[in-house]
């Protein structure tokens, strides 16, 4: 029996085995096909969960290899960047002596070429003076490279001095500011690992299996989305954190080899010095010497105050509580801070971009390049969030109105204030950082704010030139509040071009608003240019005056009319700002006849008809006040005054002024020739000479009462034109 | 003759000069050698209608070769001041200029007729002389 019982199950063992196809009707078969049913949900949300882990295991590699190379390149720099020892001595003094050689051959023909030119007589003054100083260099030319290397220890010492000042007593400042990613990246993969062998576990089980898939499917949003959405957030992190160090750490190995090739350079560096025409690049040579000397001891600077911010804002980001769900306190916790930390790398990249050499820009360009590609959202960290970081410092200080609801009710004013009071500190700090940063580069927030909106500006000049019309109607079209602060400030700037004509296609509020944001924002410049095409914006602005400097309105049109400085900023004035008495009044008080002669070509007649009203005011005071008004224009303008007299154009297109001015120097003149007359009547004889010089005064007398009267007839004639306009006007 | 014109007269016979001549019409150096042309003279009176007559050689209304006889008829003064006034403006003020005013009065047509103000004296060469001290 046990013998048939044997045989039995060898031949279940055999068919189990080695049959083709299992049965139909099998008790497992129905596990199987619920398997397959389910895996059409799960299969699309497991290769994405595998996607992402795919993704951070990358970030995660990316950023261990440029953390060590950049620690790395950060040791070994004093060490490798010299010229006068270690182990590039060797090529370096080949390449140098090389170079010494040739340049000590071209300072014997130059030598040469001055000795002829000088003995023979056709010489420059330039060629003589260039000999001194071919000696100097004659001399100097086998010391450039202990000179070079002066330059360098001097900037290994200042480089040792900011890695000794900011180096931690434990550890490495660049692993430590990363480590909490590593640690977490620790955890994740053991998360990983440990839930990806329990489902297979559970799979190889039948209805189990089953049963686990279920129950994946309906916590997927409790257990692996977060668990998704933390290994996609720490992988572009890291990504884009190692970017930047790869950036970086081409930069300072760059440094290295280019220092080194500049001082093999240096002997026809100083050759060129010799000569006026070659002495460009000389300048070239020690600039680029400079530059990327210096570059090193800035970025390694900013670099530490970065890394040794990280932990300070750590701890500040754990005061942000915004309100998400429990299971995104990950994110609040451990990534803001990166975060944070990316960014200030960000700023410190383009900060240090405006003074580095050409050939880092190029780096950090290509470095741009790959973030870029990275991830969507680093173009907008790069740029729109460094524009946006310093925004945010320029309004640092200044706390976000509240909404007018809650102003109104004002039990709620307090707390309301009180919570965005808590997120104060972090802003501060922000802002500390980005002022700082842009401190350090030499430059300020608020050129570089300006600097983003005049290339705006020229943007929207390339797109459109002068033709605002286009300009405004495709501007317009976007409501204003999707418009960045960049694009409303450059938009103006650019209409500003156009003058107040242009300015005047934009509809009022959008001016006005955007006029506002640059007064917010103490962009006085682009006040400034707006403000003198359309000086009325400025009326009853108290703010705009401020930051003009301008005590008032009169104080805003003088402004305005002594920035007036090309025919074309004429030209594109408003008429209405032609026709503004204070303006016209700032413009008789502050500009020269050449202004004068400009309007009257660029804009025509009617406009120095106003000019001369506004000197003469002749409507509103009448004849009797004629010589007064010209005696105050004498006293306020005495430019204008002397050119009126005494130009043949002034007296033609100003010519009841001319009259008035001719007026005043006829009284004078009558006035001694009169105490002449009373001179040579008082003799008690008369000679010959005497009656011929009164004879004389009298026809001049004559001559001057003539001319006395055609101004009083033109006078008259000027005050019935006035009279019947005025009529004709009521 | 002392001559006023309007601002549009004025205009259009400017528009079409010469850079240099719009130029001298602008400048105050140009009323400063006719003062100082009256002054040398005694004739300080006189430098409004003397200015006034430099202005129209400029625009093209009074030939140069004109202007010694109307300075002595408008400053009613004898030949030999409005010689020495005349050659003394000539020097300064149209010496600088004297290819542009030989265009102007020799070849160009001054102002459209039917007008009350137009440029006289076309004549078919050149006429100006630079007057030999």
């Amino acid at each position: 029996m046990k013998d048939k019982v044997k045989i039995f199950f060898l031949i279940a063992l055999f068919c189990f085995l080695f049959f083709p196809q299992q049965a139909e009707g099998f008790v497992l078969d129905l596990a199987t096909k619920q398997l397959n049913a389910l895996s059409e949900v799960t299969g699309p949300y497991m290769a994405a969960y595998i996607f992402s882990f795919l993704i951070f295991v990358v970030g995660l590699c990316a950023l261990w290899l440029s953390t060590s190379l950049l620690s790395w390149i950060i040791a070994a720099t004093p060490e490798a960047l010299t010229v006068t020892g270690g182990e590039a001595y060797v090529f370096i003094q080949a390449g140098w002596g090389f170079t010494v050689g040739i340049t000590n051959l071209l300072i014997v023909i130059a030598f040469i070429i001055i000795a002829f030119s000088i003995i023979l007589g056709f010489s420059k003054i330039e060629v003589k003076r260039a000999l001194p100083m071919l000696i100097i260099v004659a001399l100097l030319v086998n010391f450039t490279l202990l000179f070079v290397g002066m330059a360098i220890d001097i900037s290994n010492f200042l480089f040792n001095a900011v890695l000794g000042q900011f180096s931690p007593e434990e550890g490495n400042v660049l692993f430590n500011a990363v480590e909490s990613l590593f640690n977490a990246s620790d955890l994740l993969i053991r998360s990983f690992v440990a839930g990806m062998v329990a489902r297979v576990v559970q799979l190889l089980i039948p209805y189990v299996g089953v049963a686990a898939q279920v129950a994946w499917t309906v916590g997927f949003i409790a257990i692996l989305l977060p668990m998704m959405l933390q290994l996609l957030t720490y992988g572009i992190i890291m990504l884009m954190m190692s970017s930047l160090f790869f950036s970086y750490f081409f930069i300072f190995l760059a440094r290295i080899f280019i220092i080194q090739i500049l001082a093999m350079l240096a002997p026809l560096a100083f050759f060129c010095l010799i000569f006026p025409q070659t002495k460009k690049w000389w300048n070239q040579w020690l600039d680029t010497l400079v530059q990327w000397l210096l570059v090193g001891i800035v970025f390694i600077f900013l670099m530490y105050v970065g890394l040794l911010l990280a932990p300070v804002v750590t701890s500040t980001s754990g005061f942000i509580k915004p309100g998400w769900p429990g299971w995104m306190d990950w994110f609040v916790g451990d990534l803001i801070g990166h975060i944070i930390l990316i960014a200030y790398f960000t700023v410190i990249f383009f900060v240090a971009r405006r003074f580095i050499p050409a050939a880092a820009s190029t780096i950090i360009s290509q470095a741009t390049g790959m973030i870029k590609t990275a991830t969507p959202f680093v173009g907008a960290l790069a740029k729109g969030g460094i524009r946006g970081y310093r925004r945010s410092a320029l309004k640092s200080g200044t706390e976000k109105p509240l909404p007018e609801s809650i102003e109104k009710q004002g039990w709620a004013r307090k707390p309301i204030r009180a919570l965005q009071a808590t997120g104060r500190p972090f802003r501060e700090l922000s802002s500390w950082a980005v002022r700082k940063g842009h401190h350090l580069a030499g430059t300020t927030v608020e050129r570089e704010v300006a600097k983003d909106n005049e290339a705006k500006a020229k943007e929207f000049e390339g797109k459109f030139a002068d033709d605002y019309k286009s300009a405004v109607e495709v501007y317009s079209g976007k409501p204003e509040d999707e418009r960045t602060e960049t694009e409303r400030i450059g938009f103006l700037q650019y209409l500003s071009k156009g003058g107040g004509k242009a300015l005047d296609m934009l509809p009022a509020e959008r001016l006005k608003s955007s006029l506002d944001l640059a007064v917010r924002e103490g962009d006085s410049e682009t006040v400034k240019s707006i403000v003198s095409q359309v000086p009325e914006l400025a009326e009853g602005k108290k703010e705009i005056q401020d930051l003009l400097e301008c005590k008032d309105m009169a104080g805003v049109y003088k402004m305005a009319s002594k920035s007036l400085q090309q025919p074309k900023d004429i030209k594109n004035l408003k008429p209405e700002t032609l026709k503004n008495k204070e303006y016209i009044k700032a413009v008789i008080d502050n500009k020269d006849f050449k202004f004068i002669q400009t309007v009257g070509e660029e804009i025509g007649k009617e406009a120095v008809e106003n000019l001369i009203e506004g000197i003469l005011k002749q409507k509103e005071e009448g004849i009797e006040s004629l010589q007064k008004n010209i005696g105050n224009l004498e006293k306020n303008n005495p430019m204008l005054y002397r050119q009126i007299e005494k130009t043949p154009m002034a007296q033609a297109i100003l010519r009841p002024v001319y009259n008035e001015i001719d007026l005043k120097n006829i009284n004078k003149r009558e006035q001694n020739l009169a105490s002449r007359v009373s001179r040579v009547s008082d003799k008690e004889e008369l000679r010959v000479s005497d009656k011929e010089e009164l004879r004389k005064i009298k026809e001049e007398l004559q001559n001057l009462n003539d001319r006395k009267n055609e101004i009083e007839q033109e006078r008259e004639s000027r005050q019935r034109k006035i009279t019947q306009s005025e009529n004709k006007e009521e | 003759m002392y001559k006023e014109y309007t601002q549009e007269e004025f205009w259009k016979l400017y528009k079409d000069l010469p850079l240099n001549l719009k130029d001298t019409l602008s400048t105050e150096e140009t009323g400063n050698n006719v003062e100082k042309a009256c002054q040398r003279n005694e004739e300080e009176g006189g430098f409004s209608k003397a200015l006034n007559l430099v202005g129209q050689v400029l625009l093209g209304l009074l030939p140069p070769e004109e202007f010694e006889k109307t300075i002595m008829e408008d400053l009613s003064v004898d030949e030999e001041k409005a010689k020495k006034i005349s050659r003394e403006i000539s020097r300064l003020v149209f010496f600088p200029v004297r290819e542009e005013l030989s265009s102007l009065y020799g070849t160009e047509k001054a102002v459209s007729e039917g007008e009350e103000i137009s440029r006289e004296g076309k004549a078919s060469k050149d006429t100006y002389r630079e007057p030999i001290e």
